[in-house]
């Protein structure tokens, strides 16, 4: 009986195998569930699904996350692939905390989304990171500034009002100038020390921390990061610049009237 | 929180030294005041104002 069975698994195996290299598109074509390895995984994806191989070898993913890392070694891991626990394990820090402590992130950890569902518009609650990311199976990068603000619109209004998104940008927007101001400022306050630039450099990338800050509490709706790890640390960063350069240029006064002649 | 505190002690004596001997020399403390007054951050926010 048990001999019976086997056989027509390798039957079928052996039926359906040629459909499955055929490339006949992205249906549910019954294939090997693997494990692969990431060659594996190019050897047929790049014939069924060229362009999003294309996209993903032109995406920021291509040099640092194959297809193993986010979809695993098995088919029928799209839903582990969608979770943020497969972004986070790389984009963590910042980049990660300032995504769990928006509110976005709230309602998707409280939320209990249903992963087996495609990234698309009114499959979730709350947007994980794919689901803005990664939007309808993308593999660039969808909230990349260079596609556009109307790319980010669309998918933000899915759920909000197409006039509520396009403020919400916009404050965004204002806040990472404001930021992107301090920063300049920063630097031409340090530019007056001295001793250079370069006896400043500590407080100079905690202006460039506190600047992403800014720009990852606006992306990721995260008023932690927007405020509190960003603009009043930025704030803080300027005052200390001033009062470091102001001691220096105040004792090399003192220093050289206090010379002998 | 000690080390931080003994080191906040030793920055601001050396700063009111500073201030002393200023004022001692010509009863003034000599401020840079266009440090704190300049910037591109600093005049949209005066603007802004």
């Amino acid at each position: 009986m048990r001999a019976t069975r086997l056989g027509w698994v390798l039957l079928g195996t052996v039926l359906l195998a040629p459909s499955a290299l055929a490339g006949g598109g992205d249906g549910p074509v019954p294939i090997a569930e693997g494990p692969f390895t990431q060659g594996e995984c190019l050897d047929c994806h790049a014939t069924r699904n060229p362009a999003l191989v294309a996209q993903w070898r032109a995406g920021p993913h291509a040099a640092a996350a194959d297809c193993v890392a986010c979809h695993g070694e098995r088919h029928g891991a799209l839903p582990v692939a969608r979770k943020d626990a497969a972004c986070t394990g790389c984009h963590e820090g910042v980049v990660a905390h300032s995504y769990a402590t928006s509110k976005h992130g709230v309602l998707v950890r409280i939320g209990r989304p249903d992963w087996s569902l495609p990234l698309s518009r009114g499959n979730y609650r709350a947007p994980g990171c794919a689901y803005c990311h990664l939007h309808e199976a993308d593999h660039g990068d969808t909230m990349d500034p260079g596609r556009g603000p109307a790319v980010c619109e669309w998918v933000c209004s899915a759920c909000h009002a197409p006039r509520y998104v396009r403020e919400q940008l916009a404050a965004g927007d204002r806040l990472a100038d404001i930021a992107r101001l301090k920063r300049v400022e920063a630097q031409s306050v340090a530019a007056r020390h001295p001793d250079g630039v370069a006896s400043l450099a500590d407080l100079l990338e905690a202006a460039d921390r506190h600047l992403r800050n800014v720009r990852l509490g606006a992306g990721h709706q995260s008023p932690d990061y927007q405020w509190w790890h960003g603009q009043p640390a930025l704030d803080g960063d300027l005052i200390r610049l001033r009062g470091a350069v102001a001691q220096a240029l105040r004792e090399g006064a003192a220093a050289g009237e206090n010379r002998p002649e | 929180m000690d080390r931080a505190l003994v080191k906040i002690q030793f920055e601001a004596k050396a700063l009111r030294a500073l201030g002393t001997a200023e004022q001692a020399r010509d009863e003034r403390r000599s401020d840079p005041g266009d440090l704190w007054l300049a910037g591109p951050y600093t005049e949209a926010n005066r603007a802004g104002n």
